[in-house]
């Protein structure tokens, strides 16, 4: 099957077979692999936070935001887990960088691991679906050649997470070993995993229980340090869909919306245009008579447990 | 909840030597008195009564015939000296339900504490009110020290989280007519107040999260990474805990 009809196939909520899949990681990776920790990705790019498997959600997205190629897009991170379409959705993000690979750039989120796959919801999907692993492996096998960052025009520094005391400059970014799993401590785990924090000053404990929260001293160090004018990260559900703090040198991107379909929220994406203007363009879920409930699975979000 | 299991135990063992009743409302089935029991009874609890419609207080009761462990457990073979008793009544008729605790017979003078797991949610907003002035003038001055401990889910009227689960809910056919009555930890102190309990208190469970110990939280939050905090105070500022007490003599319960 050509790559544009498996991309129709997607589209339609399919999801491929192993060998299918296999093959797909196996092209995605070669792709991947030639992506600099620190990739340099050029405006106008629309940028996407956390989807979390909401499939039909990333359609709207699509819908809202208009796709590849005509829109150059920018993932940060964290496709899997919590809703119910974690294949689908990473399947058609692969066939997407597999056919438009200079308009799909695809960050590395903290879900984008065997061993938070295994808590939240991929691992069990995919078994359920294809009664073993092997479709798992092969997905979490590419999560580790995904890079870690991204610098559009110079100026706009774009992570999962946040900030690491470990890191102050972007040429330390760029000599990381990120081809592994990524590690519970360290700078690797801290651009995935840290929050902004406006409340406090330079670097706290975290209660996420890894990477740390930062404050607002500690951006304006890394922007002036590395002559950028702002971070774009995702990470952290935001009611309204984005969030910006430190004097709007900082953004949060939020693009689940009505996250694991009880948090009522609004979802947005970031537009960069060709001048490096930012606009935040919104969106609500997609409507119930577009989405698929799987039969197999709860009805309902779970409450009082 | 584990909260729940630890006012239970901490009140039991106040006052030792004195006789103790646990009224569990609204209790379905819940196993908190089986776990308790198979741990070893604590001498001073008398009376165990858990109260539920008719209907899921047989189902339960077929339940525990059905398993010796249980049966044995709640002493059904000796059912007058039990301190175990399964009790069918509507919570939303407080005058009925009080006849049918005096016939118990549940002792007003003997200490008590009154358990409302995630159940006031589903009374009708005039019911909760009634519910809670009828067991106050049941246990009320005069009798002997009682108090009330409620968890529920709960939510502002224009609240987005508290109106999607509403509809998530209600697709599965269940309606939660309270979520919005007592919309702020303050409404549900004046509510206690104004039906005769004192010393109310109310806390979201973001913030008796926060009560516990630094040492408990930093151990819980390293074991696991924790994803989506937001997500997850979210939720936990949409459940509250509280309690009441009746008489001079107010039970320390929460440390």
């Amino acid at each position: 099957m050509s790559v544009d009809a498996q991309i129709e196939k997607a589209l339609r909520g399919e999801v491929l077979d192993e060998e299918e899949i296999k093959d797909l990681c196996e092209k995605v990776i070669s792709l991947l692999i030639l992506e600099s920790n620190v990739k340099a990705v050029r405006a106008p790019v629309t940028i996407v936070g956390d989807i979390h498997g909401q499939f039909y959600d990333l359609k709207e997205m699509f819908r809202v935001a208009g796709s590849a190629p005509d829109t150059n897009f920018l993932f940060l991170g964290d496709y899997v887990d919590r809703g119910y379409f974690s294949l689908e959705t990473i399947t058609l993000l692969c066939l997407l960088k597999l056919r438009y690979p200079d308009r799909i750039t695809l960050l590395r989120g903290n879900h984008e691991t065997k061993s938070i796959t295994q808590t939240y919801g991929f691992y069990t999907e995919c078994f359920r679906r294809y009664g073993n692993a092997n479709a798992w492996q092969y997905f979490t096998d590419m999560f580790n050649y995904l890079t870690v960052s991204a610098l559009i025009d110079g100026r706009f520094f774009c992570v999962h997470g946040g900030l690491s005391p470990n890191i102050s400059s972007l040429d330390q970014i760029r000599v990381l070993d990120r081809f592994q799993e990524v590690p519970h401590e360290g700078a690797y785990a801290d651009l995935v995993w840290s929050d902004p924090d406006d409340s406090k000053e330079g670097y706290a404990n975290s209660q996420r229980g890894a990477g740390y929260t930062f404050g607002r001293d500690v951006v304006r160090k890394f922007l002036h340090e590395n002559r950028i004018d702002h971070i774009m990260r995702a990470h952290q559900l935001c009611n309204d869909g984005f969030q910006c703090l430190f004097g709007n040198t900082l953004s949060t991107i939020w693009s689940a919306p009505n996250y694991c379909y009880r948090c009522n929220n609004i979802a947005s994406v970031l537009e960069v245009d060709q001048f490096l203007n930012k606009f935040f363009n919104t969106y609500a879920a997609a409507p119930t008579n577009e989405r698929v409930i799987p039969p197999d699975l709860r009805q309902i979000p779970d409450y009082f447990s | 909840m584990a909260s729940f299991q630890r006012c239970i135990t901490s009140f039991l063992a106040l006052a030792p030597e004195r006789p103790k009743q646990i009224l569990s409302l609204g209790a379905g089935f819940d196993t908190a008195f089986f776990r308790l029991r198979a741990q070893g009874l604590p001498p001073s609890l008398s009376l165990w009564v858990e109260v539920d419609f008719d209907s899921i207080i047989q189902r339960k009761e077929a339940i525990i015939r059905r398993s010796p462990a249980l049966a044995s457990l709640a002493s059904l073979d000796a059912p007058q000296t039990s301190p175990y008793r399964l009790v069918g009544a509507d919570l939303a008729t407080a005058d009925r339900l009080i006849e049918t605790l005096r016939k118990v017979p549940l002792d007003p003078n003997v200490p008590t504490l009154v358990i409302l797991e995630c159940v006031t949610v589903y009374l009708q907003p005039a019911e909760v009110p009634a519910l809670l002035r009828a067991l106050g003038g049941y246990f009320g001055p005069g009798a002997g020290p009682c108090a009330v401990l409620g968890y529920d889910p709960t939510s502002e009227a224009t609240d987005r989280f508290g109106l999607i689960m509403i509809e998530n809910l209600r697709s599965r056919g269940i309606e939660v007519p309270s979520l919005m009555a007592f919309p702020s930890c303050q409404a549900r102190q004046q509510l206690l107040t104004s039906c005769g309990w004192r010393f109310p208190q109310c806390l979201n469970m973001n913030e008796a999260y926060a009560k516990l110990p630094v040492q408990d939280r930093r151990r819980v939050e390293r074991t696991q990474p924790l994803d989506e905090l937001e997500e997850f105070r979210l939720l936990h500022q949409h459940y509250v805990l509280w309690w009441g007490v009746l008489g001079d003599n107010p039970l320390a319960l929460m440390g």
